[in-house]
């Protein structure tokens, strides 16, 4: 009885700040699942928060319908009417809002397919190829250059080698050339930047073909610019002595290296959305399905909430006129607003403190008659 | 399309910690470790795709307690961030911890140069009580909180993105 009054006395504002926290979360959800820097991190509690807020929904609704059984095993006054009235105003709103979703996930699919085309697929895939075509007659041509470098460098002592490096860096062009021992460490380096001591090392990998005496060439990424590395097997001093290894750095012009960079990125980007295009879904579908829930929940309490206090006076009006029936004339029933049925229930209360009082003095009425 | 998918078993991912341990090295604790990575189907897929990976490792440092549980006293986390660059058909490895990023040919060199820990340093041994007892636990996971929103619901569902190491844990001696 105490929560009764209670939920009387507070009327629908927690119901409705309920429904503003959960349109308020959905709404970040549907941000997080867009964007993921912005709300990506709260994704997973708003999520929570989501199904704890269906979920008392859901508490408010069994209780609801727990009290109609109870009322209906009693037969109560007034049942049958908020039964067909919760059942309308279910139908009411259910019916709407299951047309519009069913719509909104036939356009969600259908517009997240048209983001991807086949045909922008293979223009960047193709710009890709392009890209690496225009730098590969680069990755030859650097790769010749420190082919001659090495064939400078080789047959000359081990000693010897830091002292010739500068001149053969400038004269190539690159911006950085050492040359390491076969276990990775360098014997001598020189750099086209004054502060930058050690060279970039040779990872485990560019090892592997040199064990085969080849050269290798790639292009090289460093800090979001694209640089050419080439490496070279050098002989140094005697055929049998421990292997040598020279590394060239080299910078693509501006121009192309930002074009390329460009290609890469937008090519990734495409690449990863397309992959995400099934979670994608899924994740809208989920998101509208909650927001689907969220609308039907509330709407099924609206509807309780609504045949409730639409059916209270009439009920009381009811059971008042048994009351009348039966001969009870001091019946009085509580003023039910301002409305028509409130007006109903005064006339009522006016009605039966007429009787009563008529009750009290027939004599007076019947002198006046 | 039943029986397609049951003829060919989808990989999950696996990491294990073959090796740990420590040195003290001028009053400060290093850490060496190998930790081996491999990627399953769904981890490859995405990676292929794009998307960016970050592995994680772990170190805790635990002091052992004789009534009570074990009190940790330092955390160290490397974070590294594994992506396919297209263009240059690499795959680049930035250390969030250094801000440093190397390229590599091959994905096994790029996981093995993630999961190599050298000489890496811990904590300051002023720090540690003399009596106490202490010790390291290591694991390797991939963090799922660093993928696209989109799949990380998915991730935390399916056993194929959730990969952790078993913590390998020893005694921390001086």
């Amino acid at each position: 009885m105490a929560t009764g009054a209670l939920s009387r006395r507070l009327g629908i504002w927690p119901m409705l700040g309920l429904f503003l926290l959960l349109l308020i979360s959905l709404s970040f959800m549907s941000s997080a699942t867009h964007n993921s820097e912005r709300f990506g991190q709260l994704y997973t509690w708003l999520l929570l928060i989501n199904a704890l807020g269906l979920m008392v929904l859901v508490t408010l609704i069994g209780t609801n319908l727990y009290w109609l059984l109870v009322q209906s095993r009693r037969r109560a006054p007034g049942v049958r009417l908020t039964r067909r009235l919760v059942v309308m105003f279910m139908v009411l709103a259910v019916a709407p809002v299951s047309i519009v979703y069913y719509f909104s996930l036939q356009f969600l699919h259908r517009g997240l397919d048209s983001w991807f085309d086949v045909r922008i697929e293979h223009a960047l895939e193709s710009a890709l190829e392009l890209s690496r075509s225009a730098l590969d007659a680069r990755l030859r041509e650097q790769l010749r250059i420190t082919e001659r470098l090495a064939e400078e460098l080789s047959g000359q002592q081990p000693a010897l080698i830091p002292m010739g490096l500068y001149d053969l860096r400038v004269r190539s062009g690159a911006v950085e050339l050492s040359v390491t021992r076969g276990d990775g460490r360098i014997i001598a380096s020189s750099s086209i930047d004054p502060t930058a001591i050690l060279p970039l090392h040779p990872t485990a990998e560019i090892h592997m073909p040199l064990d085969a005496r080849q050269s290798y060439v790639s292009l090289d990424p460093i800090d979001d610019v694209i640089y050419v590395r080439a490496v070279v097997p050098l002989r140094v001093g005697r055929p049998d002595e421990e292997r040598y290894v020279l590394q060239a750095l080299y910078s693509i012009p501006e121009r192309l290296s930002d074009l390329a960079e460009t290609v890469q990125n937008e090519f990734s980007r495409y690449k990863e959305l397309a992959y995400l295009r099934q979670p994608l879904k899924y994740s809208y579908t989920l998101t509208l399905s909650l927001v689907l829930m969220l609308s039907l929940l509330s709407a099924v309490w609206a509807a309780f909430h609504s045949a409730r206090r639409l059916v209270a006076p009439i009920a009381d009006l009811a059971e008042g006129t048994r009351a009348v029936a039966e001969g009870d004339y001091g019946k009085r029933l509580p003023v039910a607003g301002e409305d028509e049925l409130g007006f109903l229930v005064q006339s009522f209360n006016d009605m039966t403190r007429r009787i009563a009082k008529a009750g009290e003095h027939p004599g007076r009425s019947g002198e006046r008659a | 399309m039943g029986a397609v998918a049951a003829a060919e078993p989808v990989r999950d991912s696996s990491f294990a910690v073959h090796e740990a341990r420590s040195l003290l090295v001028n009053g400060v604790y290093r850490i060496s470790a190998q930790v081996e990575y491999q990627l399953g189907d769904q981890a490859l897929e995405a990676l292929e795709h794009g998307v960016p990976l970050v592995l994680e490792i772990k170190i805790q440092v635990y002091r052992q307690r004789e009534w009570l549980w074990s009190e940790q006293v330092a955390q160290l986390r490397q974070r590294y961030q594994l992506r396919y660059h297209a263009l240059s058909r690499r795959y680049l490895v930035h250390s969030f911890n250094t801000g440093v990023q190397h390229s590599f040919q091959y994905l096994e060199d790029a996981l093995q140069a993630i999961g190599t820990l050298y000489d890496l340093p811990l904590l300051d041994a002023r720090l540690l009580e003399p009596e106490g007892e202490y010790e390291l636990r290591l694991r390797a996971d991939l963090d799922i909180e660093e993928l696209p929103t989109p799949i990380r619901l998915w991730a935390y569902l399916s056993s194929g993105w959730g990969v952790k190491s078993d913590w390998y844990t020893w005694p921390l001696e001086p």
